[in-house]
């Protein structure tokens, strides 16, 4: 009778008591964040549903297959280009005695963090007619006729590949690392040379890994809007920018970001399944650091440098050094824009993306906090649902949000919490990542102990997970505000009206072919967009 | 009104998914005894810890600790861990890192308010376990064995009914886990707890438990005394995991009194049908060992209580020889012999059972009953 009174005191049997769990919370708030991610692609459907026959229309257009056709020939040699540059890099910086390896490797990084659109811009400001380079063969007196155009493909090649090329050389060198260097040692021991130790021991090894990157390089290839609309090349993003803006073609414009969507989201899939499946857990331990057996370059080492200086030349400093040309050069004339105009601008910015941030890293709290301790079916997709805002491009989640503010959220439209909603979901995944990570770090061992200890999972999760995980979380938090200032095409949809931060800044100058003006936005964006992709490699290498 | 703090787990059963780790497991936790749950990896036995602890819930059965029911999948009482006072040491610590020892030790007795009383017992516990001056330093500052020992203290802290220990010495080197076993055993001993503690190791279950459950694919297969398991193993399975087993071929002989082996005639009760097959327990020190020197002959071996063997291998282990060796029916066996006899593979010896306890046998794998 004790006993039996005491269980009643002790337990709460029943699925009330389930209802209750955090668990459940969780997972009904990961549900919803899961529904809102899907939103965009829902939307598109239903709005190319609704047109009926005019969708079917705009599929029989050759002009929709045009466009896609340039889409895939970017989506193919970006990839391509990109292992090219990036392959040889990695392995010079991880397996050879080149000189300064870390400084190359940080520099071949950094063009990782450039928007896209301001690279374009470099490059035009550069290469293209007029160019500093025209002016300078002009006054030697060569190519006076204009060199071949940048405009098209190779412009959009160009610029989209000088910041997607680091995607590759990221995983790739984290491949290399993982890779036990004695099984290099063994292979040579067996009789191999280093050529063929590479070819035999590490290349099968590091294939995934450089499909992982080269299928990153391809989805930023798809979605990208700024370079290629500043290249005039009409591949999906912009052609659906263009539709909707001018031609006010809101059928077309759906298909085409529904196909954008789709090709995307193909995209993205098939890099997921290439994610090595390893531990769950990674205790944050220090690495074995093992040392690589250094192959030493000989003769080869000028060939190397050279090549990493073409590199980096090309991706990093041509652009930085013509970035700093036309600031000089608008300061001297007085053509920059003001102190003042700049601090609004990174004001806006500053705004809109800190909203994103935080409400981007609070809805995905949750999804990750499922996937990590709740790992099934149930959480896998979830996670995957977030993953929309990765495939699609930022073009067509900005319009799919448009036709919900009108005809859903009418006090919505042109506002910026629409604007933000739209990051939010841009982003998302990012930050799934992100804390993913950071709780990973957190043996469930731990949060168990704080349970044996008589803490209730609210409190044990507040006295032991948090505060461990929230380093991971404040950097999801970092790199979700810089990716928000950066971006261009929802801002440029969604943006409320005198809302001009400082991508629309760059954007609207460049657009009118105002280098100089677009000049010193463009260096604070880089500046601060720097920032954690130096301390991103500085992890990486350590 | 006193209810014996005692663990009993009735009839439990766990599945994931298709696989059924535990099966049907009945055990019951002494007021202040050590249990040392012995098994392979995979046979369930942090499963069971994990039950007991109100990490899993059972599929079947029933889980009491101190007499009160703590979880039951008949009616669907669930106690959730943090009420049942069960403490826990993890194989790999689980130290919060973030914490100091002292911390961590205090992590547990929030509910002590008197901040007096809180530093109080988080001084005694860093004193039991022999850590007083390193309080303030952070897990990654301490060494394994003193980490261990922070363990320990932080779930004694709050004086739990029963601590539960999963594979806590399996991180530790050789050299450390022979000392911190010891003093693991010892401040047990002293504060009087009662301690379920989960190993895949014989000899660490011989010397933690005062007595050790065996447990294989997730049935329990023998509970008793250290002694009982190693001498009178249940099963043929016992047998073997306890180690030291090799096991001859026997043949129950007519009237049920012995078994004959190919060292002779053993006396063994049995109710087995003349020439049923049995195996034979023999572990190295039940064995004598006698040179066969070239002039000494087959004649000297009485084939009625001896064998004649070849040696294989000699293991050189300090305080004595042991041999592994080749009967005539081409059966191994492995006897120790004493360190001053010297005898090179090849050499004949001559073997004779000569235990000083009775015999284990098997048939069906299960022993027979003495």
């Amino acid at each position: 009778m004790i006993a039996s009174g005491l269980d009643r005191r002790l337990a709460r049997p029943g699925l009330v008591d389930r209802l209750r769990t955090p668990a459940a919370l969780v997972t009904l708030v990961a549900l919803a964040v899961a529904a809102l991610a899907l939103l965009p692609p829902l939307y598109l459907a239903l709005r190319a549903a609704e047109a009926g026959p005019a969708a079917l229309a705009v599929l029989a257009r050759p002009s929709t297959w045009a466009a896609l056709g340039r889409t895939l020939a970017l989506a193919l040699a970006v990839p391509l280009l990109s292992i090219t540059l990036a392959l040889p890099i990695a392995w010079l910086t991880t397996r050879t005695d080149l000189p300064a390896r870390r400084l190359w490797f940080t520099a071949a990084v950094l063009p990782l963090a450039w928007p896209s659109y301001v690279s374009a811009y470099l490059y035009v400001a550069a290469l293209g007619p007029r160019g500093l380079a025209q002016q300078a063969l002009s006054r030697a007196g060569l190519f006076s006729e204009g060199l071949p155009a940048i405009y098209g493909f190779p412009g959009a090649l160009l610029a989209v590949t000088a910041v997607t090329y680091p995607y590759v050389l990221l995983t790739v060198r984290a491949a290399l690392l993982r890779i036990d260097p004695a099984q290099e040692a063994a292979a040579r021991s067996l009789g191999l040379n280093p050529w063929r130790a590479f070819a035999r021991v590490i290349w099968p090894q590091l294939r995934p890994a450089i499909a992982a990157g080269a299928l990153l390089a391809a989805v930023y290839a798809v979605r990208d809007f700024g370079a290629v609309a500043i290249m005039r090349y009409d591949s999906f993003s912009p052609v659906i920018y263009v539709q909707y803006r001018s031609a006010f073609d809101r059928t077309g414009a759906a298909v085409l970001a529904l196909m954008a969507a789709a090709l995307g989201l193909a995209l993205v899939s098939a890099e997921r399944r290439m994610r090595p499946r390893g531990a769950r857990y990674h205790p944050a331990r220090a690495r074995v650091a093992a040392a690589a057996p250094t192959l030493e370059l000989g003769r080869w080492r000028t060939p190397a440098l050279l090549w990493c200086a073409g590199v980096v030349g090309l991706s990093l400093l041509l652009p930085a050094g013509v970035l700093l040309w036309w600031l000089a050069r608008g300061l001297a004339a007085g053509e920059t824009i003001g102190a003042a105009a700049l601090l609004r601008a990174a004001g806006h910015s500053a705004l809109a993306a800190g909203l994103a941030a935080g409400a981007t890293v609070l809805a995905a709290a949750p999804v990750a906090l499922l996937r990590v301790r709740r790992p099934g079916l149930v959480s896998r997709w979830i996670e995957r649902a977030t993953w929309t805002g990765f495939a699609l491009p930022g073009v067509a989640v900005a319009l799919a949000l448009v036709y919900f503010g009108i005809r859903v959220a009418r006090p919505l439209y042109q506002t910026l919490p629409l604007l933000v909603l739209a990051y939010v979901l841009l982003f998302l995944p990012l930050a799934v990542g992100t804390s993913q990570a950071a709780l990973r770090q957190v043996h469930p061992h731990l949060e168990q102990s704080a349970r044996s200890l008589g803490r209730s999972p609210w409190s044990a999760f507040r006295a032991v997970t948090l505060p461990l995980a929230t380093p991971g979380i404040a950097a999801a938090a970092v790199l979700v505000f810089l990716s928000a200032m950066k971006e261009l095409p929802a801002t440029l949809v969604l943006g409320p009206t005198g809302f001009r931060p400082l991508s629309v800044t760059v954007w609207s100058a460049v657009g009118e072919a105002y280098f100089a003006r677009a000049a010193a936005p463009a260096l604070l964006l880089v500046l601060l967009s720097s920032l954690p992709a130096a301390l991103l490699t500085l992890r990486r290498t350590v | 009104m006193s209810a014996p703090a005692n663990v009993q787990c009735i009839a439990l059963s766990k599945d994931y998914g298709r696989v059924r780790a535990l099966d049907d497991l009945h055990l019951e936790l002494r007021q202040g005894e050590i249990l040392a749950l012995l098994g392979p990896s995979g046979c369930g036995k942090t499963t069971t810890l994990r039950l007991i602890a109100g990490l899993e819930r059972p599929d079947e059965g029933r889980v009491s600790v101190g007499g009160v029911t703590m979880a039951d999948a008949r009616t669907g009482v669930f106690v959730p861990p943090e009420r049942r006072n069960v403490g826990m040491v993890f194989q790999d610590f689980a130290l919060f890192p973030h914490l100091t020892a002292a911390q961590n030790v205090a992590f547990g007795l929030s509910r002590l308010h008197d901040r007096e009383a809180r530093t109080a017992q988080v001084m005694r516990m860093l004193a039991l376990v022999g850590l007083g001056g390193l309080g303030g330093r952070l897990p990654h500052e301490l060494s394994g064995g003193q980490q261990q020992r922070i363990a320990l203290a932080r779930a004694l802290a709050p004086g739990p009914a029963v601590l539960l220990l999963d594979e806590p010495f399996s991180n530790l080197d050789a050299r450390m886990r022979a000392v911190v076993r010891e003093e693991v055993r010892d401040i047990l001993a002293a504060t009087g707890t009662t301690a379920l503690f989960v190993t895949h190791d014989q000899q660490e279950a011989l010397f933690m438990g005062d007595r050790v459950a065996v447990l294989n694919g997730g049935r329990l297969e023998q509970v008793g005394s250290a002694e009982e398991v190693f001498l009178r193993p249940a099963s043929h399975f016992v047998a073997d995991f306890m180690g030291h087993a090799t096991f001859v071929r026997g043949v129950a002989a007519r009237g049920g009194r012995a078994v004959d082996t190919a060292l002779g005639r053993l006396e063994h009760a049995h109710d087995l049908p003349e020439g049923s097959v049995l195996q034979v327990l023999l572990r190295p020190d039940d064995l004598r060992l006698r040179a066969v020197g070239l002039d000494a002959g087959v004649a000297k071996i009485d084939p009625a209580t001896s064998a004649l063997a070849v040696v294989e291998r000699r293991y050189f282990q300090g305080m004595s020889q042991l041999y592994r060796l080749r009967l005539a029916s081409g059966e191994r066996i492995k006897a120790l012999g004493h360190h001053s006899l010297l005898l090179k593979p090849g050499d004949s010896v001559g073997v004779t059972l000569a235990p000083n306890h009775a015999t284990c046998c098997f048939h069906d794998g299960r022993a027979l009953p003495r």
